[in-house]
């Protein structure tokens, strides 16, 4: 689908597409079909191939692209650095803040649910993975 | 393959909080060869912002972009093993795992792309900003309840009161209806 957004003009095989994809043909093969199956692409023959295109009417093609729109941006947002500081000097000046005794003791609670990698030893221990 | 053997060995004779920070280090340099940029959240900021009075389990980082593949591929280089079929990370020479939650880093619903830069010796590491965590951690303490993550803010904001960007935090205070529990911080 991410491929087809950003290159709704895209049309070829499966060989082609897989290549363009860069995964195995049986993959692009299987989802292609399915993506044809739901509307989203449609088919033609060409020679003793199968080509496939974006279907631009399908109609949550409008809905799909928003997504993979952002998840683009989101993966180019940029990162902005606001402060530095040296761990030394910040280590030195934090041990010159005394920190209440009943503050240090409160800032840890009991888990009630064993943290997922705890949750899937115990599963394992049990028998049940 | 054997100077990340040494580096981490290096890192592992370090004290816990500096192994943290410079296992950190040593992850932000490897997904920045994939062009992938590393960001610490969670627990491990509130340890490092408040020197150790609070001691985490896992090393949370979150990762920009489209990291699935590039994950194990770094982490196996390093020597680290996935511990479940989720997002943890476990090597023989450290203590606690490194977790990679989802990107984007948010707090509430809030997209950040602000950070701060942690600094040691020849370690850099990139980190959520202590308002941010300050914030993370007065949200989860009110919506759920939980009273030690306003104990962890409490600590942050008594560690840091002399370098927190005051009004940042009122202003996400005010917006966001937490200028009561904020204030009762600010009193400390």
């Amino acid at each position: 689908m991410a491929y087809f957004v950003a290159n709704p003009k895209a049309t070829g095989g499966v060989r082609e597409l897989a290549r363009e994809m860069g995964i195995a043909p049986q993959l692009a093969y299987r989802e292609l079909v399915n993506l044809e199956g739901w509307g989203f692409l449609f088919s033609s023959k060409r020679g003793n191939q199968r080509a496939f295109r974006l279907n631009e009417r399908f109609p949550l093609y409008p809905g799909v692209k928003e997504i993979f729109l952002s998840f683009q941006k989101e993966n180019n947002r940029t990162i902005e650095i606001v402060k530095t500081y040296d761990w030394k000097k910040l280590s030195a000046h934090y041990k010159k803040i005394p920190i209440p005794e009943e503050l240090i003791k409160g800032l840890t609670s009991k888990r009630t649910k064993p943290r997922a990698y705890d949750e899937e030893k115990l599963l394992k221990k049990k028998g049940f993975l | 393959m054997n100077h990340f053997k040494k580096e981490l060995e290096h890192i592992s004779k370090l004290p816990l909080t500096s192994q943290q920070i410079a296992l950190a280090a040593l992850l932000t340099t490897c997904f920045k060869e994939e062009n992938v940029e590393l960001v610490v959240v969670g627990g491990a900021a509130v340890q490092y912002y408040s020197e150790a009075e609070y001691v985490t389990k896992d090393l949370d980082a979150i990762l920009f972009g489209d990291t699935k593949d590039i994950i194990d591929h770094v982490m196996h280089k390093l020597g680290f093993k996935r511990t479940s079929t989720y997002r943890h990370f476990e090597h023989p020479f450290f203590p606690f795992v490194v977790e990679f939650p989802p990107c984007p880093v948010e707090v509430g619903n809030r997209h950040l792309g602000k950070f701060n830069l942690l600094t040691m010796n020849q370690y850099r590491v990139q980190i959520i900003r202590i308002e941010d965590i300050i914030r993370d951690r007065i949200i989860g303490g009110v919506e759920w309840k939980q009273e030690h993550l306003l104990n962890q803010a409490k600590l942050l904001w008594i560690k840091n009161k002399t370098i927190i960007d005051k009004k940042y935090l009122t202003q996400f205070a005010k917006e966001e209806g937490y200028l009561k529990n904020l204030n009762k911080i600010i009193k400390l």
